[in-house]
Formats: C-alpha cells, sequence, structure tokens
C-alpha cells in the first residue's frame, strides 16, 4: 500500500505474517529535514508501539527496526479496516465495534500515549469483533489533556455524531466518566479556538 | 450577464467587472459558456514596518474607490448602467475595510436598481480556480493565504466544502509576513522572504509541527524570535539561512498534510489557490507531491492568487444562476468560515 508517508508491504518475519512499513525519502523536502524526518519518526514509532503495551493495548508488535532503510517490521493485523466496516454494516453492529474501538483509544492514553491520527482509517475490527490499534506514525509520548482532546477530535470528525457516542461510551468505560467529560470539554475547547467561528 | 465585483477584505481594494454570455436558444447540448474576466484593477496599500493597521487600510480603500470604478468601467468596454448585478466581498476579513466594500457596492446597487451579491471570499479565491485553472471540477483545494490556511474538498450533499485540515493557529501567509519583518527583509513581508530564501544555504533545525491534517505556525515563529535572532546577531546564522529554513520547514508542513488529506480523499488533482499560491517553491513542492502520486496539479496565476475582484465577480454570477440562499443576508461577516457558505452550483 502506497500511502501518505510510507509504503506498507506484507511480508513474513522469521515465518512470522508481517507487515514493513518503509518511511520513503519525499523529493520535495530538503534532505536534512527529510532524513531527520523519516529517522525520528521510525524511532519514535518503534517506542510507542513498546510502550503502548503496558496498558495491553491491542495493536502491532514491533518485530525489528532498521533506522538506515527508515523500516519498521511488525506483526500483521488480520481484519477490516474501521472506515471500511463501518460503511457496511448496520447501525446495531456498529456500537460493540466502535466501543471496542474506544476502550482501546482509552488504554492508549492510559500508557500516555497520544495517538495523532486517531480516525477510523487506523482502528482495525478483528475476528469477534475485537479491535485493534494502529499506525502510529504521528504519535507522542504526551498524554496532556490537549493531545487526548485532539485525538477524540480527530476520531469525532471522521465518523457521525450517532457513532462518537458509542466511541465515547466504550472510552469512558476505560477512563471513567469524570475524566472522559473533562477531555470532551477540552474537544469543545479547541473546536472553538478554530480560525473564524462565529461567536 | 455583466457583474462588478468588489473586494476589501484586508490590504487590497479592487473592482473587476465579469461576464456570462447567455446561451443561444436552439442550440442545446453545447458547452456551456466560460465565465469572462473584463477588467479587474487593483490597488494594493504597501507592507511597512509596523504591519497593517485596519483604519489606514480603510482609508486608503475610501480614497482610491473612485479612481478604480473608473479603471474598471473604461477597461472593459461598457458602461456603469450595462451592470446586472453588484458582488462583494462579505468576509471573512477585517472590518474597517469590509465595510468600505460593502457600503460601495451596496451604493452601487442602490443607484443601479440590481441585486447586491454577498461573496464569501475564500470561495472566491477556489472559485476562480476552479473555473478558470482547473481539468476536473473535483479537486482536492489548497487555499493558502494571510488568513488562511486550509485543505478541503466540495462536499455536494452537504452543499458545503468540507475542511479536512486547516491551522490551528495563524495563517501560513501571516507567518511569512511577520517574519518578513522580523528579520527586517525588503520589502518587509512573503516577497522579502522569497527573494532572502533564495540565497540562503544552510538548512537551521526548526519545530516542526503537524498534527493528522492541521498545522500550526506560532510556535514556528517563536522559535525563531526567541533562539534563531540571537544566533542571526552573534554571527552564527545570516538573515538568508533563516529566510530559507522558514520556508522549507513551513512548506514541508504544508506538503505533508496535503499529501495525507490526498490519500485520505483519494481526489485526482490538487488546487493550489490563495495569495500565497505565487510562491514558485511552494507550487514546486506541491507540484512534485502530486507527481508521485500521478495526480494533476493546477495553481492559479498570478494576478488571480492575490486578493482582486474578479474573483468576486465570478462567483458572484454562479451565486444568481444557482439562486444561492445566501444572498439573502447582506451585511459584512468578519468571521465567514470557508464552510459556511452553501455551495448550490
Amino acid at each position: 500500500m502506497h500511502g501518505a508517508e510510507a509504503i506498507v508491504i506484507n511480508c513474513n518475519f522469521l515465518s512470522t505474517p508481517a507487515v514493513a512499513k518503509q518511511r520513503l525519502p519525499k523529493a520535495y523536502r530538503v534532505e536534512p529535514l527529510d532524513s531527520k524526518l523519516r529517522k525520528e519518526r521510525t524511532k519514535l514509532e518503534a517506542k510507542i508501539m513498546h510502550r503502548a503495551k503496558s496498558t495491553g493495548t491491542l495493536c502491532p508488535l514491533v518485530l525489528n527496526v532498521d533506522l538506515d532503510k527508515c523500516e519498521l517490521i511488525q506483526t500483521r493485523l488480520d481484519g477490516e479496516k474501521l472506515v471500511s466496516y463501518l460503511e457496511k454494516n448496520s447501525n446495531d453492529a456498529d456500537a460493540a465495534v466502535l466501543q471496542n474501538a474506544g476502550v482501546q483509544l482509552a488504554k492508549l492514553h492510559l500508557a500516555g500515549i497520544s495517538h495523532g491520527d486517531s480516525t477510523t482509517s487506523n482502528f482495525m475490527v478483528m475476528g469477534g469483533g475485537a479491535v485493534a490499534v494502529f499506525d502510529f506514525g504521528l504519535s507522542q509520548f504526551d498524554a496532556s489533556l490537549e493531545e487526548q482532546a485532539i485525538d477524540l477530535l480527530l476520531f469525532s470528525k471522521s465518523v457521525s455524531q450517532q457513532q462518537f457516542k458509542h466511541f465515547t461510551k466504550g472510552y469512558g468505560k476505560e477512563r471513567g466518566k469524570k475524566e472522559t467529560q473533562k477531555l470532551l470539554t477540552q474537544v469543545a475547547e479547541i473546536q472553538s479556538r478554530a480560525r473564524y467561528v462565529e461567536r | 450577464m455583466k457583474i462588478l465585483g468588489i473586494e476589501s477584505t484586508a490590504h487590497t481594494f479592487s473592482i473587476a467587472i465579469a461576464e456570462k454570455k447567455n446561451r443561444e436558444k436552439g442550440k442545446k447540448g453545447e458547452k456551456e459558456e466560460k465565465i469572462k474576466i473584463l477588467s479587474n484593477v487593483s490597488d494594493k496599500y504597501p507592507s511597512t514596518l509596523e504591519g497593517y493597521i485596519p483604519r489606514k487600510l480603510a482609508d486608503h480603500h475610501a480614497e482610491v474607490f473612485s479612481k478604480l470604478l473608473k479603471e474598471a468601467i473604461s477597461k472593459a468596454n461598457i458602461s456603469l448602467s450595462e451592470i446586472d448585478a453588484v458582488a462583494y466581498s462579505q468576509g471573512s476579513g477585517i472590518g474597517h475595510c469590509l465595510h468600505v466594500g460593502f457600503v460601495a457596492a451596496k451604493a452601487l446597487s442602490s443607484m443601479l436598481d440590481v441585486p447586491l451579491v454577498p461573496v464569501n471570499h475564500s470561495v472566491g479565491h477556489i472559485e476562480i480556480g476552479k473555473e478558470l485553472y482547473c481539468k476536473t471540477n473535483d479537486p482536492l483545494v489548497v487555499y493558502v493565504s494571510g488568513g488562511n490556511t486550509q485543505i478541503m474538498t466540495l462536499d455536494k450533499t452537504a452543499k458545503r466544502y468540507h475542511v479536512y485540515g486547516e491551522t490551528i493557529d495563524i495563517g501560513i501567509g501571516n507567518f511569512v509576513d511577520v517574519l518578513g519583518r522580523t528579520l527586517k527583509l525588503t520589502p518587509p513581508d512573503a516577497v522579502g522572504v522569497v527573494r532572502a530564501a533564495e540565497k540562503g544555504k544552510q538548512f537551521i533545525d526548526l519545530p516542526y509541527t503537524v498534527r493528522g491534517m492541521n498545522l500550526a505556525f506560532s510556535g514556528l515563529q517563536t522559535y525563531i524570535e526567541k533562539k534563531v535572532l540571537p544566533e542571526v546577531a552573534n554571527g552564527k546564522y545570516n538573515v538568508d539561512d533563516v529566510a530559507f529554513s522558514a520556508q522549507e520547514t513551513a512548506f514541508a508542513m504544508l506538503c505533508e498534510t496535503v499529501e495525507r488529506a490526498l490519500c485520505h480523499t483519494n481526489k485526482k488533482e490538487v488546487l493550489l489557490c490563495g495569495g500565497n499560491a505565487r510562491n514558485q517553491r511552494l507550487q514546486e513542492m506541491l507540484k512534485s507531491m502530486a507527481d508521485e502520486h500521478k495526480v494533476n496539479f493546477a495553481v492559479t496565476s498570478f494576478e488571480h492568487s492575490g486578493d482582486q475582484a474578479a474573483m468576486i465577480a465570478l462567483t458572484g454570477i454562479k451565486m444568481l444562476e444557482a439562486k444561492c440562499p445566501d444572498l439573502k443576508s447582506t451585511i459584512p461577516r468578519q468571521r465567514f468560515r470557508t464552510d459556511a457558505s452553501c455551495i448550490c452550483w
């Protein structure tokens, strides 16, 4: 798959089904900036995936890191992306899956990580309705109120209002009502900061 | 239909006349006539080290109005009585400036007894790009100017532009303009930065802030003021290197978010429009990105990138023809977002 930032290729690593994510050079960027971004992001992504496991987040495992090639090999997730899953399924089936997605993002936040690109394209629906989170290319070791709220905002922008309600229900189960409410208030605060919002 | 457009959201006052010929009867199936720009004249308040002061801009606009009106009419080679409607830039923009354009447009429309058409300034920038420069009618729009930096597509069901990514603090144009003043370049704005950047060689590591498809530039600006300028003072860097690095960093951030939006939306064309679309390095970078994804890259011409009234007149025609519901409210809207405008044509 040729993504915006990297190419993702299916492969086998020590006979484990895996994917290799390679950050290729971008011709539009000057070389020093390009190599800095590619190396730093590959390194950080590996560290983040490792830390995510500390709270039991369902996500791929890091198998190998090659900084010269800016390549990260990770276990392959078997399933369907949430974005296409939602297009196909009825509302009832959505609810449980969206709740599970909420639980996973909450776990990630509890590990002190913000995802940075938490849209429906980056959640995988697997067998039995379990949901895994992946693509930590824009993630940070920063679970401040602001960064967590941005994650929720990004997700809300990729789904309908009803779907977001299911998602926050699952999120709230893991984080608690008080914390979730605090975050949703921050989401509204961030939206009011957008340019030229009529007040 | 001939329509007179007035633009006065910020530093530029401009008047243009656009025309769309009615289709001849009995010639069904023929391609619709394109909108023609008969004249497009502007007067820009010069940039100075003090920045733009709203009251001074408004005074300037009021003073140049009569001169520009005469020029626009004579260049279009028509008489004022042939005008079928008056369109003006309703916002977003600076209140003082918007009101000069509004009062002028309102007076003209009352005097000629023709409709007054309120046009969203940002939509104007996009529509002129789509009408005159695009190959497809559904591009991924990259709108870059002093006040705005937005990445969007048209949502045909909602009849609105859907903003996928935007700046969460200042516009990219605002950033380069302030940089021009901070570095005391000549002229002290985006143009000064471009000229200095061409001479820059050494790349300085600067903060790079991208969040998904959103961007932030204020941290970059503060870092340059607080950390880089002292190094310029002690001779480690020169201003050309600062301009070069700032431009490369800010544009790379923008390209990355555009690339992400392109992969997300699967559009077949990228349209670059708005005042900062004039920047050739930015054009080159986006073209390189578009080529890699095998999509077409379109950009507005130098004349139609900056603020001008041709885009207002052109969009006014489209709104009138489509009987757009936005025609009802005509007073200026300082905080009129791109995605708050009804796109029903």
